[in-house]
């Protein structure tokens, strides 16, 4: 991978997700996904550190998530769904292996809530991205660990109930 | 109804410029309190979420001559530890001296009023504002004042000698109470029969005390502080409001080819029960049955044996959520702060409650549960948040005075019961936590009286010496 397929990586995944695709997005994860949105630093053999956060989801977990963001019509937070639009920029890329790539960017979602108490103020979400990614040889990259960390993760992030 | 306004009162909003529908009542010293909140009918007037005179008043009846929850102790665990919050509107910090005391300080330089401290946990043997260099030691005395050999005799005379202390701090099963008055009545009479909850609370943990995380939830609604409390122990809701969350379960349980009927509180033995002084709980002893099946043997087994089982089906879990007027919110696994800060905007802090020496995934197993339900992406608690909103957002029909202004509460209200101890209890569905907070409330706003009301034989008529 070189640092154009990153950046086109990461664009797919976002436009994925602002399109509300995540029968496909599922498909570019790993099974062992980790999706992780900390509260605060954390360590990363540190089981119990890692479940004091706002998300630390595995693929069954994320799957349910999924669910209820997406199918469920029971996310009551998101009546009608928050529209969002995601930019990346500040892209790293560090290869770890020929098949294990990590990836550092800096992302921006907006996100705006047509109801009757936020339709004035869309909320903006700055946050750190950090993504590892492994293919299996000759097979596409996949998501292993996708974590997002807001820059208010221990201040008001607000009913991040949708996908980040 | 022996009410008296005083002069405060047209003062209040006077002050800060704030103006009221029922501005005129309450100007004439006319009781109003009796007309709009009403829970022997179980209905409260919608302007009591919306007016800012109103609010003015609660800040200083129900938060500033009450006792508030402050924080626990665990979160300021070794000398020097402090942390910095708002009750009401006033900024506090608590620390832990050099000595081992706790104190609750207001925030606020003796000088010329700038906050001393900035961060919201920490460790410091002195607080120093920046703006002059005044110093302070973790007790509030004031240690150092800058350039002081260039003050004058008699300049120094009115220097306090520290930052402002709350008059009564107390702690209960690790939990910091404090009131900005000194005559308030005891914490125990404050906390009445809500003790016995914070004594299960605390056992939940062998050594007999639970440790809070230092950071947590921060979150925020754009609707009045007393929906928030409303809601955190209301069992009436979550058959509908969270329905994703049994259909989650449900889903959960399929797929392990283990499907069942969905879960519904309406089905259970639950209770809700009025503890007098606006506090008040919802018993959910289904809660310590699944947590006898899912928590690790070893604790369960510890748990039983120290507690024995009678006890025990009260403290796994825990199997409640409680409400204490004005602030705080427990259940086995949280505690919730509420913060108001407008009467249409309110901060609420959400804190995880760690049990110590117990087997590392009981805590793993508790901080998820947590996470997925009430986080800030959770499937439960953004839910509430969101109808906080809406609540708010209906309230402002109170514009039109020919639109209903009813907010009901009175689901079960004819079939309370008394029990021995003086609470009163209904089914978990009913909305007697809900009346019972607003029992609380009316004592509380009326003040200080001699004569009991009479509207009520059960707890709560004695809140006042």
């Amino acid at each position: 991978m070189n640092i154009e397929e990153a950046r086109a990586f990461l664009y797919r995944e976002a436009r994925l997700l602002d399109e509300r695709r995540f029968a496909d997005w599922l498909e570019i994860l790993t099974e062992d996904i980790s999706y992780r949105v900390p509260l605060t630093d954390y360590h990363e053999d540190d089981a119990y550190s890692r479940e004091i956060s706002i998300t630390d989801d595995n693929r069954r977990r994320l799957e349910s998530r999924v669910w209820h963001v997406g199918e469920s019509g029971l996310n009551h937070t998101q009546d009608p769904p928050a529209r969002t639009l995601r930019t990346i920029s500040n892209v790293e890329l560090s290869m770890l292996a020929e098949n294990e790539a990590e990836i550092w960017c800096a992302v921006v979602i907006h996100e705006y809530r047509a109801n009757a108490q936020r339709r004035f103020e869309p909320a903006v979400h700055p946050a750190r991205g950090r993504y590892l990614l492994r293919r299996d040889e000759g097979k596409p990259w996949r998501i292993a660990i996708k974590e997002i960390s807001l820059l208010a993760r221990d201040g008001y992030v607000g009913a991040l109930t949708f996908l980040v | 109804m022996a009410w008296e306004p005083g002069p405060e009162h047209a003062d209040w909003s006077r002050a800060v410029g704030l103006t009221s529908e029922h501005a005129d009542t309450l100007a004439a010293g006319k009781p109003c309190w009796d007309d709009l909140v009403q829970p022997e009918r179980g209905r409260v007037h919608q302007s009591i979420y919306t007016d800012p005179q109103i609010f003015g008043i609660e800040l200083r009846r129900l938060f500033y001559e009450n006792w508030f929850y402050v924080c626990h102790e665990s979160q300021i665990a070794l000398p020097g530890d402090y942390r910095t919050m708002s009750v009401g509107q006033v900024p506090l910090i608590a620390t832990r001296d050099q000595d081992d005391a706790i104190h609750v300080l207001v925030n606020r330089c003796a000088h010329r009023g700038t906050t001393v401290c900035q961060q919201r946990t920490g460790n410091a043997r002195f607080l120093k504002c920046e703006y002059h260099g005044w110093v302070y030691d973790s007790a509030g005395k004031l240690v150092g004042v800058s350039l002081r050999e260039g003050f004058q005799p008699g300049e120094l005379a009115d220097v306090p000698a520290g930052l402002d202390h709350l008059p009564q701090v107390e702690r209960y099963r690790g939990c910091v109470f404090a009131s900005f008055s000194a005559e308030v009545p005891s914490l125990a009479s404050y906390l009445g029969p809500a003790a016995r909850y914070l004594d299960d609370w605390a056992d939940q943990s062998p050594t007999g005390s639970v440790r809070l995380r230092k950071v947590g939830w921060q979150h925020r609604y754009r609707g009045n502080w007393k929906l928030a409390l409303e809601g955190s122990n209301e069992a009436y809701h979550p058959d509908f409001l969270h329905a994703v969350t049994w259909k989650l379960q449900q889903r959960r349980r399929e797929a392990a080819g283990k499907p069942g009927a969905i879960y519904r509180v309406a089905a259970q033995p639950a209770t809700g029960v009025d503890l007098g002084h606006g506090h008040s709980v919802v018993e959910l002893p289904h809660i310590a049955a699944a947590a006898r099946e899912r928590y690790p043997a070893a604790y369960v087994d510890e748990l039983t044996g120290r507690l024995g089982r009678e006890r025990s089906d009260r403290v796994l879990g825990a199997p409640w959520r409680m409400t204490l007027m004005p602030n705080v919110a427990f259940s086995g696994e949280n505690v919730r702060i509420f913060r108001p800060i407008t009467p249409e905007l309110t901060e609420v802090e959400q804190y995880f409650v760690e049990l110590p020496d117990v087997p590392p995934e009981l805590n793993i197993y508790r901080a998820r549960e947590e996470r997925v339900f009430y986080g800030p992406a959770g499937h439960g608690g953004p839910d509430d948040l969101e109808m906080f909103e809406r609540q708010q957002e209906g309230f402002r029909t109170g514009a039109v005075g020919t639109l209903n202004p009813w907010v009901l509460m009175n689901r079960q209200v004819r079939a309370e019961q008394v029990r021995p101890d003086g609470s009163r209890t209904a089914h978990a569905t009913s909305e007697i936590m809900q009346r019972g907070m607003y029992r609380g409330w009316l004592d509380l706003m009326h003040g200080p009286r001699t004569v009991p009301t009479g509207a009520r034989s059960g707890a709560g008529s004695e809140v006042t010496p």
